[in-house]
C-alpha cells in the first residue's frame, strides 16, 4: 500500500488575460496560478493543500484531472504519463480519479432527480451492468454516504447543504475511484455537518482505500484528516511535509502565521514569535519577483530587507530540512 | 407508522409538483391551450377517417349562407350551402402536418445550431447570429412567396420555408441557455465523470434544460404555421378551393360580407382566433410554469 498513486512533477498553469478592453491578442499577460508544484501522492494516502483564496489550490486540483489543461510539467498517474493524453484517451482514467467540486450543486444537473443522478455515475464506466444491477449499487452508494432511500426522488433543490454533499460523494464514489480530489468538500457546511462530511471521508478512506487531495484552507480539518500537508502561496508550495511537522514546528514564516491565524490558538510557543505583518490587499495575479511572500514577510523586514530575496536569480528553491520536509525559504525558522 | 406515510407522500407529490405550485392564471392559460390541442387532434382524426356530419362538398341550395342551428346545419353552410362545421373540421388537415413538419424543422435545425453556437461559439455563432439578423428584417410572407413563385403554391414548401426561417430564433434561445449552462459547475464535473461530450450536449443540455423551452416554441411555432396558411390561404395561394381550409373560408366568406352575412367568414375566423389563441397562451403558460424554476 505504499506505491505512488499520483505524482505531480513541477506542473504549471498559467491564464492568459488581455491588458484592456479590446486590447490586441498578443498584448495578453501571463497569471502564474500554479507555478511549478511537485509532488506525490501514496495510496490510501491523503495529503492536505492549504494556502488562502487564490492561491492556485482549485487550479491545481482541476488541472491534475484534466479539466484544465497544463501549461507545462507532468502529471503521472500510478506511473502512467497523463499530461498529454487527448480526451478519448483519458477517458478510461477518469473513473479512477474523481473530484469533489467546492460548489455543493455542482455535481447535481438541477432538472435531474437523484436516482438519475446516480445511476448515469454507476453506468458511465460500466454501461453493460443491467438495470437491476445499477439499482443494488445505487442503493449500496447510498448506504455508503448514510443517505435514506426516500431522497432518491428528490431534485436537489429539495436537499439540505449536508445531503448535497452527500449525494456529490455518492456520485464520485459511483465510479470506484482511487483517487478523489476534494476541492473544499466542507465548505458551506456549518460544523455540525462538517464533522460528518469529514468523519465520511475518514471512514470511506479505511474501507475503500482511497487516496485524497485534500483542498481546504480550513486548517483544523487538514490537521485532521491529512497525513501530509503541502502549503501553498500564489502558485507555489513554500512548505510541504508531515502533517504533525507543519503544524506544530512550521519553518516557513507563512506557514507559521497560516497556523496561528487559527481562531482556537493552542499554545503560546505557536503563536507567540510571528505577528502577521500587514496584511492589505495583495495583486494575487502579479506576484513579486525573488521571493513572493517577501512583501508580507516579518523576516523579511526583522533581516532588513536582504537583496537575497527580492532578486529574481537568487528566488527561495524548496529545500529539505529534515527527513519529508521541504522549505522554501533562505532563513527558514527554527524547528 | 404515520412516519413511513409522511416520507410516501413526499415522494409523490414530487411527480407533478410543477403543477402543484403553477399560478391559478397559468394553470387556465395550460388547461385552455390544451383543450385547444385536443380539438384540433380530434378535428384531424374526424378528417382523417371521414366521420363527418356532412359531406364537405356536397351543396344544398335551398339553404344558402344559412344561420347556425338551421336544418341540421350545427354551424350553418356558405355561400354554397356547404356545411360550415364540417369544411372547419376538415380544414385543420390543412395545416396539421405541414406545420409539424414547420415546427420539427425549426426546432432541429435550431437545436443543433443554438448548441454549436454557444459549445463552440466563435465562427458558428456569428453565422448564427448573421442570419437572425437577416431573416428578421425581411417580411416572411415575401420570401414565402418567393419560393411559391419558384417552385409551386405547396402547403409543404410553405411550411419548410415557415420552419427554415423559424430556425435562427431558436437556435438564439438554445444558444444563450448553453452559454448559461456552460458556466454552470455541473457540465464540467459530468465531463470529471467522464461522461462523452455528445452525451453532455444531448442529455444534460438539450433534453434535461432545453425541452420546456424547445416545447414552448412549438407551441408558439404551431401558432405561426396556422396564420402563416390562413395568410396565404386568403391571398389565394395557399389550399386551393374545393378543399377548405380557414384561410380560403374566410375569404370566400368574405365576398359577402357587405351583403350581411357575415357568418361564413366570421365563423373559420373565430376558429382561427380560438385556435391559434390557444397555442400561444397554452406556450406562455407553460413558459411562466417551467421556465420559473430555474
Amino acid at each position: 500500500m505504499t506505491d505512488t498513486i499520483l505524482e505531480v512533477k513541477n506542473l504549471v498553469k498559467h491564464f492568459r488575460q488581455r491588458k484592456r478592453l479590446l486590447a490586441p491578442r498578443a498584448d495578453t499577460e501571463i497569471i502564474p496560478a500554479v507555478d511549478d508544484i511537485s509532488f506525490y501522492l501514496r495510496a490510501g494516502e491523503t495529503l492536505g493543500l492549504v494556502g488562502e483564496s487564490g492561491c492556485g489550490k482549485t487550479t491545481a486540483g482541476k488541472t491534475i484531472l484534466k479539466l484544465l489543461p497544463a501549461t507545462a510539467g507532468q502529471i503521472l498517474f500510478n506511473g502512467e504519463d497523463i499530461t498529454h493524453l487527448e480526451r478519448r484517451q483519458f477517458r478510461p482514467y477518469r473513473r479512477h480519479m474523481q473530484m469533489i467540486f467546492q460548489d455543493l450543486d455542482a455535481a447535481l444537473n438541477p432538472k435531474m432527480r437523484i436516482r438519475d443522478v446516480l445511476q448515469e455515475a454507476v453506468k458511465v464506466h460500466s454501461p453493460q451492468l443491467s438495470s437491476a444491477a445499477v439499482k443494488v449499487r445505487v442503493g449500496e452508494l447510498l448506504d455508503l454516504v448514510n443517505l435514506k432511500q426516500n431522497k432518491l426522488v428528490q431534485f436537489p433543490a429539495e436537499l439540505s447543504g449536508g445531503e448535497k454533499r452527500r449525494v456529490g460523494i455518492a456520485r464520485t464514489l459511483a465510479v470506484e475511484p482511487k483517487l478523489i480530489i476534494a476541492d473544499e468538500p466542507t465548505s458551506a457546511l456549518d460544523v455540525s455537518i462538517q464533522a460528518q462530511v469529514i468523519n465520511l471521508m475518514r471512514a470511506l478512506q479505511n474501507r475503500l482505500g482511497l487516496s485524497y487531495l485534500f483542498i481546504s484552507h480550513d486548517l483544523q480539518l487538514v490537521e485532521l484528516i491529512s497525513h501530509k500537508v503541502a502549503v501553498m502561496y500564489l502558485g507555489q508550495i513554500v512548505e510541504m511535509g508531515v502533517t504533525q511537522q507543519i503544524a506544530r514546528a512550521p519553518r516557513h514564516p507563512y506557514t507559521r502565521i497560516l497556523w496561528s491565524s487559527l481562531v482556537n490558538k493552542r499554545t503560546l510557543e505557536t503563536t507567540a514569535p510571528v505577528v502577521a505583518g500587514n496584511w492589505g490587499v495583495y495583486d494575487f495575479e502579479r506576484p513579486a519577483a525573488g521571493c513572493r511572500f517577501a512583501s508580507r514577510c516579518p523576516i523579511f523586514v526583522a533581516k532588513g530587507k536582504p537583496s537575497a530575496c527580492t532578486d529574481p536569480a537568487t528566488a527561495p528553491q524548496l529545500k529539505g530540512v529534515a527527513e519529508g520536509h521541504q522549505v522554501r525559504c533562505h532563513f527558514p525558522l527554527k524547528a | 407508522m404515520l412516519f413511513r406515510q409522511f416520507q410516501v407522500e413526499i415522494s409523490e407529490s414530487n411527480q407533478l409538483s410543477w403543477w402543484r405550485t403553477a399560478g391559478r392564471k397559468n394553470k387556465i392559460y395550460v388547461i385552455y391551450g390544451l383543450a385547444v390541442v385536443l380539438a384540433v387532434l380530434v378535428s384531424y382524426g374526424l378528417g382523417a377517417l371521414h366521420w363527418l356530419p356532412h359531406d364537405p362538398d356536397d351543396m344544398n341550395f335551398d339553404s344558402l349562407m344559412a344561420g347556425p342551428f338551421t336544418g341540421g346545419y350545427l354551424l350553418g353552410t356558405d355561400f354554397m350551402g356547404r356545411d360550415l362545421l364540417t369544411r372547419l373540421i376538415l380544414g385543420t388537415q390543412a395545416y396539421f402536418l405541414p406545420g409539424l413538419m414547420a415546427i420539427a424543422i425549426a426546432l432541429v435545425l435550431g437545436a443543433v445550431l443554438g448548441v454549436s453556437a454557444g459549445y463552440r461559439g466563435g465562427r458558428v455563432d456569428t453565422v448564427v447570429v448573421y442570419c437572425n439578423n437577416l431573416i428578421d428584417s425581411f417580411p416572411r410572407l415575401i420570401l414565402v412567396l418567393l419560393v411559391i413563385a419558384a417552385f409551386k403554391p405547396d402547403i409543404y414548401y410553405i411550411m419548410a420555408v415557415v420552419g427554415v426561417t423559424a430556425a435562427p430564433l431558436v437556435a438564439s434561445l438554445v444558444k444563450g441557455k448553453v452559454l448559461f449552462l456552460r458556466q454552470k459547475n455541473f457540465i464540467e464535473s459530468a465531463i470529471a465523470l467522464g461522461i462523452p461530450a455528445r452525451v453532455i450536449i444531448i442529455k444534460h443540455i438539450l433534453w434535461y434544460n432545453c425541452r420546456a423551452l424547445l416545447l414552448i416554441q412549438a407551441t408558439l411555432g404551431m401558432a405561426e404555421a396556422i396564420l402563416i396558411e390562413t395568410s396565404l390561404s386568403y391571398l389565394g395561394f395557399g389550399v386551393q378551393e374545393p378543399i377548405p381550409s380557414w384561410g380560403n373560408m374566410v375569404q370566400a366568406g368574405a365576398n359577402y360580407l357587405l351583403q350581411g352575412n357575415f357568418w361564413p367568414s366570421t365563423a373559420p375566423a373565430l376558429a382561427i382566433l380560438f385556435t391559434v389563441l390557444g397555442f400561444h397562451l397554452l406556450g406562455d403558460g407553460l413558459n411562466d410554469i417551467l421556465e420559473r424554476q430555474q
